[in-house]
């Protein structure tokens, strides 16, 4: 019996685990996936808003404000980087500037710090804007992060504290009764409260528990183009268009690793994982991105890729407690920047009352730093006590064979291709995977020992090579 | 710091050919750094035939051409590092290099870049559709196959008909795989048109000439894909699209020299190219760089690669007696010309050899070779083809009548 089951490892769900395992509570994790933070949180924009955006009274004004402080601790804590760059709204024409002007009022209300830059003023910040942008609202304090460096710290975390992680566990049955069972298609656990996160599956999953749960939530999916770190330096801050009813529209931002993201844009879709990448939408943000900036060439995209955000028809997040099943579904923007806030809220309103848990001083497990960040001497040391820091295996990112192995082990483990990429690059810069897949490939197998033909991509299912032995044998 | 006169970075073709060549020249010291675990670069995959009929007069599988190289290079005893990886390169010439024995610099007196290539990726053409596994380069999947002994997949659909892709569509077939067909966005095959007799018609593979994929589709794996034509401006006719069963998609788009070092070390690069601008010495802007083989610009033949390391060799010789250039003239190419090599003619080069590829295949044009307005040479060429690299070596006696510019043209007349 668990205290609390938490149903979905995205990055509401490693949030909540990492709350709760400040705790004396015992808690378990389910993740349908076979590796963790592999939907809307892994093709997001990775911004940290500041909450200026989201209308009054909403959950979403107040988690988001509260999240972007949080992170700041949380960051610190954890040493996830935190790019602080800012941000800047840019306007082209005297109507725009209004409603600049409009959101810089909403933003003084809520103690947000901005600021109008004059045509000279953002050019000097922003040398690559767009020809047409007259005027800008800079807010300094919006930051990037990359979600899943936040995520595997939380859920390293939460599984050093004694969380369990179960992956490749989807659930298929809830049933209540003196407290919830929770059936997977490998194991029924027990638990006195679920908490249901989700994300995309968040209205399916609570109808498991409800059958006649009524809301539906809506998909909209954004596509994205990114660019080489070797771009990195052509925009200093995350630079937006207008926001609309449509969302925060088609924008430019650093990543903490220096690619530059383009997007997203905004369609609805009916199938919550169809995350294709249109001719017709990369067309609309190769457009759109030219209001924003002067475009770089279509030749200096390295990949193209898309996320599904599941959205409430409330527009705003819904947490709500149905009797120790809590559902915390319809997270879209500004899920990720609100995301502390979210697990603070729910383990206040819901948790805490309960189960009134002892908090527990637990000791920070830290991700080792990685050796394209030290100094040549620092490396010098690594590499003397233990060869393969020598080892690169990854030439586009500089990463060595044993930041590899050591993600591999790392407290949450590691187990596919993607998710070595997601924790230490191999696969992100330009060679796309090229020079290293096959070495990756090499060392899950031999780190997880397994054969090669059993190492997966991503999902369950994903394994992609086939030895040539087999195919002999069979003829 | 260790100081090494020369260093040259990569152990493929182009790096062992200037290794061996410079040895044989009576340099003693020399420094070889190789990123794998063995020399001999890209060919230790490339199992098939083909190789060395220029430079050997024999038909060489790639690991026996490396091998040769690399029999000769250990036979030299030139000093070397495996496992090594150049993590920078500054315009002073200092190194940075990891390997398991460490991190550390080495100061050069000549730096010879010989890094060879990176494939072109699914994101750098822009393919739409899911992010499903079974897209990969086609290197990578010969990677797979010859070195590792995996395939990627059952059923595949190749797209580019560059060689790497029609040696990999037959080599996928005797693996007992399906190669459903191989598709090319231009109206002509962009390999060599003894890999398209010897690798396509030979097993039946069809190629569909201006046409390109559209879209993939699959959810954890590929599933299909949307083959589409297209006009003459490269736009896919929708109305033609058609969906096709595979499981995988190979990519045989292109290579693009890897100047991410270069380009640290300041090196000026070819927007046409991709890689450094260099003179008849095959010198970088930077005095004593030099760069050859795939790293300068994309070869379709090893043996014209290993001639490249070779005159690297005897430019680093004349560069280390103090022969040092005295007039860069800048080397235009005009007409329906893709690049010309050198982009620039040292004055004082004892010989010219210009390399230059076509846009189009041309049955019938004239190379004409200028200077300041006066034609010195004009000569006719036939069958001329964007995958075949051109030379012309430049005869000695107009090498004295060059002044001001040299303009390399290919005109119908």
């Amino acid at each position: 019996m668990f205290d609390i089951i938490i149903i979905g490892a995205g990055i509401i769900g490693t949030q909540m685990a990492y709350t709760l395992s400040l705790t004396s509570l015992s808690v378990l994790v389910l993740e349908k996936n076979a590796e963790i933070l592999n939907e809307v949180s892994s093709s997001n924009s990775g911004i940290i808003h500041t909450g200026y955006d989201p209308d009054e009274h909403t959950l979403k004004a107040k988690l988001n404000v509260r999240g972007a402080y949080l992170y700041r601790e949380l960051c610190a804590k954890l040493e996830v980087p935190l790019m602080e760059c800012g941000s800047m709204i840019v306007a082209h024409n005297e109507k725009e500037i209004q409603k600049l002007l409009a959101l810089k009022v909403k933003a003084d209300r809520r103690s947000i710090p901005c600021k109008m830059l004059n045509q000279n003023e953002l050019r000097l910040e922003e040398p690559h804007i767009a020809d047409s942008v007259i005027q800008a609202l800079l807010f300094p304090t919006t930051a990037a992060i990359l979600p899943w460096q936040m995520g595997y710290a939380l859920i390293d975390n939460a599984c050093q504290n004694g969380v369990q992680l179960h992956t490749s566990e989807p659930v298929l049955k809830v049933e209540r009764g003196s407290c919830f069972t929770v059936t997977t298609q490998k194991q029924s656990y027990q638990a006195k409260m679920v908490i249901n996160c989700s994300g995309l599956n968040g209205d399916k999953v609570a109808r498991l528990e409800d059958p006649d749960y009524p809301i539906h939530l809506l998909y909209k999916r954004g596509e994205y183009q990114v660019t080489d770190k070797s771009d990195a330096s052509y925009i200093n801050h995350i630079l937006f268009p207008l926001p609309t009813d449509h969302g925060k529209g088609v924008l430019a931002v650093k990543t903490v690793e220096g690619n530059l993201l383009f997007g997203p844009n905004n369609h609805l879709v009916d199938d919550p994982y169809d995350g294709s990448c249109t001719i017709e939408g990369l067309n609309e943000i190769d457009a759109k991105i030219g209001e924003v900036i002067k475009p770089l060439p279509k030749s200096r995209m390295i990949r193209q890729f898309a996320g599904v955000r599941p959205s409430s028809p409330t527009n705003d997040f819904i947490i709500e407690d149905h009797n120790h099943w809590i559902n915390v579904i319809g997270i879209d923007s500004p899920g990720l920047a609100s995301s502390p806030a979210i697990a603070e809220y729910v383990y206040e309103t819901f948790v805490k009352p309960v189960f009134n848990p002892i908090m527990i001083d637990r000791e920070v497990y830290i991700h080792p730093k990685p050796l394209s960040e030290m100094s040549i001497d620092h490396r010098n040391q690594l590499v003397k006590k233990n060869p393969s820091y020598g080892q690169i295996v990854c030439l586009c990112e500089d990463v060595s064979l044993q930041e590899v192995i050591d993600a591999i082990h790392s407290p949450a483990q590691t187990k596919s291709v993607k998710g070595i990429k997601r924790r230490t690059r191999p696969g992100s810069g330009r060679c796309q995977g090229g020079f290293c897949e096959a070495k990756i490939v090499e060392l899950l197998s031999k780190e997880l020992n397994i054969p090669r033909q059993e190492v997966l991509y991503d999902n369950d299912q994903t394994q992609f090579l086939i030895p040539m032995e087999d195919l002999y044998e069979k003829k | 710091m260790k100081k090494n006169k020369i260093v040259i970075i990569g152990g493929g073709s182009a790096g062992l050919a200037c290794a061996n060549a410079l040895r044989q020249k009576g340099i003693q010291d020399i420094l070889l750094i190789e990123k794998e675990d063995e020399l001999g670069g890209i060919l230790n995959q490339c199992i098939h035939n083909g190789f060395g009929l220029h430079l050997y007069k024999q038909e060489l599988t790639g690991p026996m051409y490396a091998q040769r190289n690399i029999d000769l290079f250990m036979q030299l005893e030139i000093p070397y590092i495996l496992n090594a990886t150049v993590l920078n390169i500054t315009e002073d010439k200092i190194i940075t290099i990891s390997e398991p024995e460490g991190c550390y610099q080495i100061q050069a007196e000549v730096i010879v870049l010989a890094m060879g290539a990176r494939e072109r990726t699914r994101g750098n053409i822009q393919i739409p559709g899911d992010r499903c596994v079974g897209v990969w380069t086609a290197g990578v999947a010969q990677k797979y196959l010859n070195i590792e002994g995996y395939l990627v997949g059952k059923r595949i659909f190749i797209l580019g008909s560059g060689d790497i892709g029609l040696i990999m569509a037959r080599r996928l077939t005797l693996a007992r795989a399906k190669v459903v067909g191989v598709a090319e966005i231009m109206p002509y095959s962009n390999g060599l048109t003894r890999n398209i007799v010897q690798c396509l018609h030979d097993y039946d593979i069809p190629l569909y000439l201006s046409t390109t994929i559209t879209k993939i589709t699959g959810h954890n794996r590929v599933e299909s894909i949307t083959l589409c034509q297209v006009d003459d401006q490269r736009r896919p006719m929708l109305e033609t699209a058609r969906e096709v069963e595979v499981d995988t998609v190979l990519l045989s788009v292109g290579l693009i020299p890897d100047n991410v070092l270069s380009e640290k070390a300041s090196v000026e690069i070819d927007h046409r190219t991709k890689g450094p601008l260099v003179d008849s010495q095959l010198m970088t802007n930077i005095p004593g760089v030099f760069a050859c083989g795939n790293v300068l610009h994309i070869h379709d033949l090893v043996d014209h690669v290993s001639m490249e390391g070779m005159l690297v060799a005897d430019s680093v010789v004349s560069y280390l007696n103090d022969q040092h250039f005295v007039q860069r003239i800048p080397v235009e190419a005009k007409g329906e010309l893709n690049y010309v090599l050198p982009q620039y003619f040292d004055t004082n080069s004892e010989s010219l050899l210009i390399k230059y590829r076509v846009t189009r295949p041309k049955s019938k044009a004239f190379l004409k070779i200028s200077s300041n307005g006066k034609t010195l040479v004009k000569l006719p060429k036939v069958d001329l083809h964007p995958s075949e690299m051109q030379t012309f070596q430049l005869p000695k006696v107009f090498l004295d009548k060059i002044n001001y510019n040299l303009v390399v043209e290919l005109c119908d007349e």
